[in-house]
């Protein structure tokens, strides 16, 4: 059976299938932990981010900021290519480059200030 | 961390060297730093050559770009010249650049006072072990040595 979506603008020309919050989370949690996985060896975040499972999280667009904000939050990883890619931001000042924690403060803060919102556990 | 100062075998599996050659496990998994910095002597901070706008750390005035010339110049700003044997030296320190087949570096070691060689592993931990222990598909074999005065 044909699996129901709500769909973006009814009355625009074109429209798509809007995912719902936990359906994005899931599906989040299940390509991070890949990404993980399959590019713990890596010290080039070229590289890293090159991967399948962080490519299609970036793609997923402004939804997966604040879980990733929250990821950073929790256990600082290497988001930060993403979380740019997304937002065109780059909060991170140049006495904090590669200090991996300090990174994370400055995008917590950054994500804050811009009206994301999560909890821990929980967005 | 296996209790035994061993990789977990999915992560021993990458480099299917280390296993014959020998190593051993000398600090817990962290993602704070990175093989580059650790290399530099450096465990608070991730080294990337990465622009434009980069987040990660790279030496003033080098040029940013995964290129062998480009990190003999990175560790040049630490007083480490290129140089040509791998073998220990008393007085010097060494720094080994792994690379893949068409030169586009991929990891570093250190020289240990006891001839070994040690790697922050990705993310994952930091190992005492043989320079060929890392050859491998992912990192390639050794490309370049540097050794500075100690």
């Amino acid at each position: 059976m044909e699996k129901t979506y709500k769909t973006s603008g009814q009355n625009a020309t074109f429209s798509y299938p809007i995912w719902e919050t936990a359906e994005i989370e899931v599906t989040f949690l299940e390509l991070a932990e890949q990404w993980r996985r399959e590019t713990g060896m890596m010290s080039l975040i070229t590289k890293m981010s090159m991967h399948p499972a962080y490519q299609r999280i970036i793609g997923m667009g402004q939804a997966v900021v604040p879980l990733i904000l929250r990821e950073l939050e929790q256990e600082p990883d290497h988001w930060f290519w993403a979380l740019q890619a997304i937002t065109g931001a780059n909060p991170v000042q140049s006495e904090q480059r590669g200090r991996l924690k300090q990174m994370a403060e400055a995008w917590i803060q950054w994500g804050r200030e811009n009206g994301y919102r999560w909890q821990a556990g929980k967005v | 961390m296996a209790t035994d100062g061993k990789l977990e075998k999915y992560k021993e599996d990458e480099f299917p060297h280390l296993a014959v050659t020998g190593y051993r496990i000398t600090s817990r998994a962290t993602r704070a730093y990175n093989c580059f910095a650790w290399a530099a002597g450096e465990d608070d901070r991730w080294w990337n050559p990465l622009e434009p706008n980069s987040p990660y750390y790279w030496p003033d005035g080098v040029p940013a770009e995964l290129t062998i010339v480009a990190f003999i110049q990175a560790y040049q700003t630490l007083g480490y010249e290129p140089c040509e044997s791998s073998d220990f030296e008393l007085g010097f320190e060494r720094i080994a650049i792994y690379a893949t087949p068409d030169g586009e570096p991929t990891h570093a070691a250190r020289q240990l006072p006891n001839g070994k060689w040690t790697s922050k592993l990705g993310r994952w931990e930091d190992i005492e072990h043989e320079l060929d222990g890392l050859t491998s598909e992912m990192y390639g074999s050794v490309k370049q040595i540097f050794k500075r005065s100690i």
